[in-house]
């Protein structure tokens, strides 16, 4: 239990460096929240606005930086973000809830989709080392992963949204009609399609090239040699000897890029205009949005460091060697 | 789309699933189809902000997309100020009158308006929203408590007063560009700055239709005091997450108004059907050259003058903004106000001359060195950092443009780009040398030169070089202590003498106010032939264009 007690206090240790980092780092940037708003609006607003929402937001008294930092940590920890500056006056726990959901689909089923994808693909591509099958599967995973994403958000954006016209060029369903019912969904998967593919592309080549690797050096183990020598079936010997084993390394990955969807894909988000949470910290971080900001981060923080205590605990079962 | 709809609707999809058979669900699909076309049969569409998912927030006092559409869609103002021609439009209040010593205005309010949920408009309205900016003033964001008014009393049902501390002759166009909203709710709203109007009530043309995160509308509000004028039905508002998305909807014929910045327009935008697409790029705000006056190389008027004959606005104009950006003459006075300009002075406005520029410094006693740059009588070159924000490429072109022009007249200038918080933070500590920078026009000439030269604006507001004059001051305070056209008149000739002779700093061009617009659903938009108003989306310009669109048949 030693092995959990340390995995729970490294939790708790590295939360609040989290969050004090995530408290400090925004503050480091120059400038004054309110007049972000000229920014924003690209100089259209006046002077006096500008006063206005100093005095909005609560700019225009001083109070002591750490009183500041105690009532953060007291308003994170429970869940009390705020009201945002940037879209003053909605609170950010509503910002959040709107657009968390269309991340979670969007990237959670698309990391799905490109994990189980690619390390099958890779899977085989091991098996049949130096195939014909495996020179194309670990070249293509090779481009695949040399391009920058949202180039191909961009390349797909265009030729079959723009040129092609099949697919929507933006939003996460129609803003053309309120739809309900099953058109909406249908409407929310034929919007979600060429976000959902960049994503599964962009990931699909790493998948690939780990899994196969990974299958390679596991089949030059001993005990490959002693399964084929029992006469087992190649396919048994391909997933439940060497697969199982290589799989490993993918899975801790998979783990840890479940605790990063929740930070979204921003550029995926903005070429296609998709709602999500990286967009949302997009503007938090432009507009020096410092409630929005911290909450992001805090839930990102959470999240990773919470899919790496799962994963730590996890390996307590599957690796009788650190349970100590 | 919160989750509480995302609940909803899922229950909706699971009984839909149940009882439908499949005959009837392919009806239903066929019904809804139909419908969809017809209810947006007099649509219009229009690009509000490119910032994101909508969040329900129609509180008309902040800025952000569902607050502008709150602005003059739903809630409106006593007048509408015409910031193309200046003229003061008359809108929930009739006519307005000075009193004979200037410090109160009486205005009369337009009878039979209705707040959109049936209660009747009426000055208590007014005074309530007066007493409430003045007890929040994060509300006053034209700052009308500050700049003097006292108080606001209901003569009777129809008629206000406002009484001011202090003669202001201009502050009428604040106090009327001030969103009037219903006591009856507002009242019972505790803070009122935190209130998110989520199913706003006003006097305005429209109402809040559907709302979701990616799209809403507004529907005609079917008891508008001028209902008569309003012949678009609905507006459609989509959300963006940036220019090229949304851009790509102006092109794909989805949007019929647009405010888009939009580089290379005629090409991409205007060429697949100039028949039917427009845009108009009218003045916005000027775009100036900035000298810190607090550094001892700036103090003299001489070797501004001699900068400014460097640089060659056209060629500014047309590398730096692409040839979308109106020319500024040098005493920044816009075509809808030319009666202001004084013609004698016409012969001070000056042109690029570098021949002229360069004897100017050799008489200052610089001396050009063998790289061409001047340098001082210790030695040291003329050399300056010219500060832009960061990712503004059009003005960081601009900026690049200046650096060569000023390179020709012997003065090196090196571009440096800033994040934009630093940037402001810079020119308020007066930690710069040179900055490209803007000035908020306002609703005429008068407040533009009161913003751009007034020593109680310098470095912190819109007088960035730090202009401190007292002469100009108290020119500058005629136009609020005068209500003589005349007057004004006399005081804004003398300020374009200083201007001129003194160059406070550089007057470049006007940035354009982006507006894009198709005539496939709607005709009558603004433009270059027929100009009567500014088509931004910010204030209560677009409520007064709207009313001059007709459907197409």
């Amino acid at each position: 239990m030693k092995y959990l007690r340390e995995k729970i206090f490294f939790f708790i240790i590295a939360l609040i460096a989290a969050l004090t980092i995530n408290f400090i780092l925004p503050r480091l940037m120059p400038g004054d929240p309110a007049e972000r708003i000229l920014l924003r609006m690209g100089g259209e607003v006046q002077p006096e606005a500008v006063e206005a929402m100093r005095i909005a937001l609560g700019l225009d008294k001083e109070t002591p930086i750490l009183k500041q930092y105690f009532t953060y940590l007291k308003n994170t920890l429970t869940f009390n973000f705020g009201i945002s500056y940037s879209y003053y006056p909605v609170e950010v726990k509503d910002l959040i809830f709107s657009s968390l959901p269309w991340t979670i689909g969007l990237v959670g089923i698309s990391t799905v989709i490109s994990f189980i994808l690619g390390t099958s693909l890779g899977m085989r591509a091991g098996w049949r080392r130096n195939t014909p099958f495996d020179s194309f599967v670990t070249t293509a995973g090779l481009i695949i992963r040399g391009f920058p994403y949202f180039w191909l958000a961009l390349i797909l954006l265009y030729v079959f949204g723009f040129l092609l016209g099949a697919f929507p060029l933006s939003n996460a369903y129609s803003t053309q009609e309120f739809l309900s019912g099953w058109r909406f969904v249908g409407s929310v998967v034929y919007h979600g399609f060429l976000p959902a593919l960049t994503l599964v592309l962009a990931s699909l080549g790493t998948w690939i090239l780990t899994m196969r690797n990974n299958m390679v050096s596991t089949l030059s183990e001993d005990f490959i040699v002693v399964a084929e020598a029992k006469g087992l079936k190649d396919k048994d010997i391909m997933k439940r000897y060497a697969a199982r084993n290589a799989l490993l390394p993918s899975v801790t990955s998979f783990g840890l890029s479940l605790g990063y969807i929740v930070g979204g894909a921003l550029l995926t988000e903005i070429v296609f205009s998709y709602p999500g949470i990286g967009y949302l910290m997009y503007k938090g971080v432009t507009s020096q949005d410092y409630p929005l900001m911290q909450a992001i981060f805090f839930i990102i923080s959470l999240s990773v460091l919470l899919a790496n205590f799962l994963l730590d605990f996890i390996y307590m079962f599957l690796d009788p060697r650190t349970r100590g | 789309m919160g989750i509480k709809q995302v609940l909803e609707f899922l229950k909706t999809v699971q009984k839909n699933f149940k009882e439908g058979t499949k005959m009837k669900k392919i009806l239903l699909f066929v019904v809804i189809s139909v419908f969809s076309v017809f209810s947006f049969a007099s649509t219009l569409s229009m690009i509000m902000d490119v910032t994101g998912p909508f969040s329900r927030n129609f509180n008309p006092y902040f800025s952000g997309g569902t607050n502008y559409s709150a602005r003059g869609f739903i809630y409106e103002t006593l007048f509408y100020i015409n910031g193309y021609t200046g003229e003061v439009v008359p809108w929930l209040a009739t006519d307005y009158e000075w009193s004979d010593d200037y410090l109160e205005l009486e205005v009369t309010l337009r009878e039979n308006v209705k707040w959109s949920d049936g209660e009747n408009f009426n000055a208590d309205d007014v005074v309530f929203t007066f007493d409430m900016i003045k007890t929040y003033p994060a509300l006053d964001t034209g700052g009308v408590w500050k700049k003097g008014l006292k108080e606001v009393t209901k003569v009777d049902n129809q008629h206000v007063k406002f009484v001011l501390s202090q003669v202001d002759t201009l502050i009428y166009t604040d106090i009327f560009s001030v969103y009037i909203v219903p006591e009856h709710i507002w009242v019972n709203l505790g803070d009122p700055a935190t209130y998110t109007a989520e199913n706003p009530i006003g006097t305005g043309a429209y109402l809040l239709g559907q709302f979701t995160s990616q799209v809403y509308t507004l529907e005609k509000n079917p008891n508008y005091w001028q209902k008569e004028k309003v012949k678009v039905s609905t507006i459609r508002i989509p959300a963006f997450t940036g220019n090229d998305a949304a851009q790509l909807a102006l092109m794909n014929k989805e949007i019929d108004w647009g405010t888009l910045f939009f580089p290379n327009i005629e090409n991409i935008f205007i060429k697949a059907d100039p028949e039917n697409r427009g845009y108009w790029l009218p003045e916005g705000n000027p775009v100036l050259l900035f000298f810190n006056l607090d550094d001892e190389r700036f103090k003299d008027e001489n070797f501004r003058k001699a900068i400014a004959l460097g640089i060659d606005n056209e060629q500014v104009v047309q590398i730096g903004m692409s040839n979308l950006a109106s020319i500024s003459n040098p005493v920044l006075i816009k075509g809808g106000f030319s009666e202001l300009i004084n013609g004698n002075l016409k012969h001070m406005w000056y042109d690029k001359d570098v021949e002229q520029a360069k004897e100017m410094l050799n008489d200052l006693g610089y001396s050009i060195g063998k790289d061409g740059i001047f340098t001082d009588g210790k030695g040291n070159k003329l050399s300056f950092e010219l500060i832009v924000p960061a990712g503004w490429t059009d003005w960081i072109a601009v900026s690049q443009v200046l650096s060569s022009q000023l390179k020709q007249i012997g003065i090196d200038v090196v571009v440096s780009q800033v994040d934009f918080g630093l940037y402001l933070e810079r020119i308020r500590n007066k930690d710069f040398e040179l900055a490209l920078s803007w000035v908020n026009y306002g609703v005429n000439p008068y407040f533009f030169y009161e913003r751009w030269l007034h020593s109680r604006n310098a470095y912190s507001g819109d007088n960035r070089g730090g202009w401190i004059s007292l002469t100009t001051d108290s020119l500058l305070e005629v136009f609020r202590k005068t209500s003589d056209e005349k007057e004004r008149q006399l005081a804004i000739s003398s300020l374009q003498l200083i201007v001129l002779q003194e160059i406070p700093s550089i007057p470049l061009f006007y940035n354009p106010t982006w507006f894009e617009y198709t005539t496939y659903n709607f005709v009558g938009w603004p433009n270059e032939e027929n100009p009567y108003a500014l088509p931004t989306i910010t204030g209560m310009d677009k409520a007064y264009i709207i009313m001059n669109l007709e459907p197409v048949e």
